[in-house]
């Protein structure tokens, strides 16, 4: 079902890529000498401890505000869904999200977000990359890929990991675009598990691998000479990207977390995911993006008011438990948090058969918290029906400024691609969110 | 070289036509307008491929696997100076082709779907007799959208649809069906135009996106007339009605993509191939042309493939308008539609852009893009270099007590593969989502340590690890890098290889393994280039 409507320009061929001369002379320096910095692992977590941090839970097929962060019970365009009040005085949000509202003096919420690209795949890459498909002059990084690239873990952490990927891929999920496959974030299938087939952990194996990459690396050299394009990069980055991962084995294993740990997060692949997170983070990983179920779960045209429940209840245990968890072990403040998905959905109650809405791109909510942002903040508002933003529009440009900003990059900067400047945001358009900061 | 040629040729399914030549002849013309393109951009294309390059990505395209060390060494030692036009026909015509293809076909068909349906098998073998046959491209679309129940073969292709009307409610299947025949038949994705107008081409109005789901609004599954499983009606009535932003509820009227309103007077289907699957509809001939052409160049001439219209204007409009004539022409004939795209310098040109300037891009068509092996092309590719297709060959040669295994030829060989669990494990892996490659280190992981790696390397009969541990050092970086590589190694490669073999602590079946490994998990070997 899922197409991927990649529009001219999004997808011209990149032919910037990961130098291969670089690549090697990082990797293969004085033949093996080059993986002892990359396998020096251990002391990674102190060194990035001081960092900051994202753990973006993408919550794919445009989650409705109204069954969100911007109920409005009790109009024509309100849904079934009552609201409850949040620890933020006169500030209510969805029944189905008592934990979020318990902690909704600890996170900021935008309530009059507004973007222009009602498809879903579109939505995704906007939302992800803070560019439209259509005006990139260059395959657009993701925003995670831009952190990993401005601030990278220490020692050979993976600088960025995905947990679970909603189907569609580069769109869905946008990659590294014109910053190469050096930023691609490591790939993890989900539910809490770690990358595929990583071996038991030990010298034995390391030594072995050490051994036959560099005869793979070695005996390759010669093909790369001439095809330097980003896919040919991308192979090679791989192996390197494993040689790391087998120095530091027990990243991904939440086995190792305590039970009473565990429970807090709930019995779902967003709870288990949700923790693995919180696990990367304190180790060290700076950047991680989990995704809420794949195909689209959030996507409610028909439905959509019952099956809400249970997905907003299962992302609501999960979140909360991943605030509280943050915040207990001291990482709130050096961790951003951010949940939101690529759009939000039609006040008017839609569809054919049982009612659902439908997309909707002009007013819709997401939040956000930890990393210095503002607590407790309500920024914007929509009408009394929501139909419209009334006061405050964030668009995405501004809100991935707030983002930088918030991560101590300045949104202004622009990055360079084969000596033209590409800005983080749509034609640097985007402005910070003051409320928030 | 001759034993091979002759091998081949016993196995034609389709003789070379008396219009080989005039596949050639396409190609030229093809590469006039490239060349030209190029000229005016002052561009100076990249050599044509080197041999060993050219017989590993010509067995690839055409067949889906690398060729094994005979069939490169045959090439190689060949002299002739079209052998590589020779061997394009020959693959063509071959009986081992439309086993590769008839994946190729399905997942351009049904690739977006998400799981395996009833009817599959039957659908996959539905292609590859048509395939074999050479069918006609228009028939086959006739036979997907109309089929024929009392036709054995032909009752296969009514999966295309009738996949479409497994689960999900009515309007899902109609998303299904309405989006699946657009994109792979006419080469435009309308799915925007379902909620509005489209919002980058003025001339599609959601009134397009209904209009073609009208064509299906009667379709369903009943009880097939014959034998067992399901066949595709059409009720007497059933309309499709959309709700405009400005015009409120419409029914939708039986439009086509240009404009012409159909009556259905036998059958909404009929109707639908009546407007749209001939030779004067620019949208049916041109859908193939580019799908052909992307898969084989690596680069469509309009991106996305299904991304056809005036907004999104082909590289070379030239070449596709060129190709798509000339398929309409050729009565739809795919082989012929394949051949000229093989045929053209433009295919045959080097991965490797040594200068003066930076490497041009891609779309250009100036040097060959790398393109990475597809999950199919992967997996056998594996097998072959390994020598685990021996062991495989061995396997299904056995047969059982009730039934002795026949001939277990190349396209047997493959389609049986296919069903391993396996070839699955290493598929849904190595399986793209939208455009654009990237390697990550799942894939990294997968090559280096998934137990299929495992079992194909392991040693035994046939397999290339245990026929290097008996080589001799010097021997075996020649045996692995023709096994794997499909081309003797240099002289620097040689030393290298004989240095790691030699080198004391390692037992010389490991860094066999070894060997093959760091080769099968090389660049050189993941693409096609």
């Amino acid at each position: 079902m899922l197409k991927v409507p990649l529009l001219p320009g999004a997808c011209a061929r990149v032919e910037h890529h990961l130098s291969r001369r670089l690549f090697l002379q990082g990797a293969g320096a004085g033949a093996l000498g080059g993986f002892g910095r990359l396998f020096a692992a251990d002391h990674a977590g102190a060194a990035t401890k001081q960092g900051k941090h994202v753990i973006l839970v993408f919550m794919s097929g445009g989650p409705s505000q109204f069954e969100t962060w911007d109920p409005k019970t009790g109009r024509p365009t309100g849904g079934p869904h009552m609201n409850i009040q949040t620890a933020v005085p006169g500030f209510r949000i969805d029944e189905y999200m008592p934990n979020l509202a318990r902690l909704a003096n600890r996170t900021a919420t935008i309530r009059s977000m507004t973007s222009d690209l009602g498809d879903h795949m579109e939505g995704h890459y906007l939302a992800q990359t803070g560019h439209k498909p259509t005006s990139v002059s260059a395959t657009a990084p993701h925003w995670l890929s831009v952190c990993a690239h401005e601030r990278p873990a220490a020692g050979g952490l993976p600088s960025y990991v995905v947990l679970g990927a909603e189907q569609g891929g580069n769109m869905a999920v946008p990659g590294p675009g014109f910053l190469g496959a050096g930023h691609q974030g490591l790939y993890c299938p989900g539910k809490g598990q770690g990358p595929e087939d990583l071996p038991a952990a030990g010298e034995k194996e390391l030594d072995a691998f050490r051994r036959r990459e560099a005869l793979r690396s070695g005996l390759g050299a010669e093909f790369g000479r001439g095809r330097g394009v980003p896919a040919v990069g991308s192979h090679d980055a791989a192996f390197g990207a494993v040689g790391r991962l087998l120095a530091s084995r027990d990243l991904f294993d939440i086995t190792k977390e305590p039970p009473k740990r565990v429970e807090q997060y709930g019995p779902t692949a967003l709870g288990r995911d949700c923790l693995l997170a919180a696990r990367l983070v304190e180790k060290g990983v700076p950047f991680v993006r989990v995704q809420h179920q794949t195909g689209l779960a959030w996507d409610k045209h028909r439905r959509a008011f019952d099956s809400q429940r249970n997905l907003t209840h299962e992302f609501d245990t999960a979140v909360g438990a991943l605030i509280d968890d943050l915040t207990g072990r001291g990482l709130w403040d050096t961790t951003l948090v951010v949940l939101m998905g690529e759009f939000g959905r039609t006040p008017g109650i839609e569809g054919q058969g049982p009612p659902g809405r439908n997309h909707w791109t002009k007013s819709w909510s997401m939040s956000l918290g930890g990393c210095g942002a503002k607590p407790g903040v309500v920024v914007g508002s929509t009408n009394d029906d929501g139909t419209a933003v009334k006061d405050r529009p964030v668009t995405i440009p501004d809100l991935f400024a707030t983002f930088y900003a918030l991560l101590g990059i300045d949104p202004a900067k622009e990055l360079d691609f084969e000596g033209r400047p590409m800005p983080l945001t749509e034609n640097g358009k985007g402005k910070p969110v003051k409320e928030v900061l | 070289m001759r034993a091979l040629v002759l091998a081949v040729s016993a196995a034609l399914l389709v003789p070379p036509s008396a219009g080989a030549g005039d596949a050639r002849d396409l190609g030229k013309a093809v590469d006039a307008k490239i060349v030209a393109a190029l000229q005016k951009e002052g561009v100076k294309p990249a050599p044509r491929a080197e041999h060993a390059e050219l017989v590993r990505r010509i067995y690839l395209d055409v067949l889906g696997r690398i060729p094994t060390a005979d069939e490169a060494s045959a090439y190689l030692e060949d002299d002739r100076a079209d052998k590589h036009h020779r061997l394009i026909d020959e693959l063509l015509a071959g009986a081992e082709m439309p086993a590769y293809w008839r994946g190729v076909f399905h997942h351009w068909l049904n690739g977006n779907l998400d799981e395996k349906r009833p009817g599959e098998d039957e659908f996959l073998a539905y292609l590859q007799t048509r395939l074999g046959e050479n069918a006609a491209w228009d028939k086959m679309a006739r036979e997907m959208l109309d089929p024929d129940e009392t036709d054995p073969v032909g009752k296969g292709a009514s999966y295309f649809l009738a996949s479409r009307l497994i689960g999900g409610d009515r309007s899902a299947q109609l998303d299904a069906m309405t989006v699946a025949v657009s994109s792979t038949f006419f080469g435009v994705q309308m799915q925007c135009a379902k909620c509005h107008d489209h919002p980058t081409v003025d001339k599609w109005k959601q009134e397009n996106y209904y209009g073609i789901a009208a064509f299906f609004a009667r379709t369903a599954t009943g009880r097939a007339k014959s034998g067992s499983g399901t066949a595709l009606t059409e009720k007497p009535d059933g309309e499709v009605k959309f709700t405009g932003r400005k015009t409120g509820e419409t029914t939708a009227r039986l439009l086509f993509l240009d404009g012409t309103v159909s009556e259905a007077k036998d059958g909404r289907r009929k109707a639908l191939i009546a407007a749209g699957v001939n030779a004067g509809s620019p949208y049916f001939k041109r859908a193939m042309a580019n799908r052909v052409w992307k898969h084989l160049t690596g680069v469509g001439l309009v991106e996305p493939v299904d991304q056809i219209h005036d907004a999104n204007p082909a590289s070379h409009p030239e070449v596709l308008d060129l190709l798509a004539a000339d398929f309409a022409t050729s009565k739809f004939d795919l082989r012929r539609l394949m051949g000229g795209i093989l045929h053209s310098e433009a295919y045959l040109r080097s991965s490797r852009w040594v200068g003066p300037g930076a490497r041009p891009a891609d779309r250009t068509y100036a040097v060959a893009a790398p393109k990475p092996l597809s999950p199919p092309q992967l997996a056998l590719s594996l097998a072959y270099a390994t020598g685990y297709a021996e062991a495989l060959r061995a396997r299904y040669q056995g047969g059982d007590k009730n039934k002795p295994g026949g001939a277990v030829t190349p396209g047997l060989l493959r389609t049986r593969f296919e069903k391993e669990r396996d070839y699955a494990t290493l598929a849904a892996r190595f399986k793209q989502e939208g455009e654009g490659f990237q390697a990550n280190a799942s894939h990294a992981l997968f090559l280096t340590y998934n137990p299929v790696i495992h079992t194909m390397l392991k040693p035994g009969a046939g397999a290339l690890v245990t026929r290097l541990a008996k080589a001799k050092d010097d021997e075996a970086a020649h045996l692995a890098y023709l096994a794997v590589l499909s081309r003797p190694p240099t002289a620097d490669e040689a030393a290298e290889v004989a240095n790691y073999l030699a080198a004391p602590g390692v037992a010389r079946e490991e860094s066999c393994r070894d060997l093959v490994w760091a080769l099968l998990a090389g660049s050189e070997f993941r693409f096609n280039h």
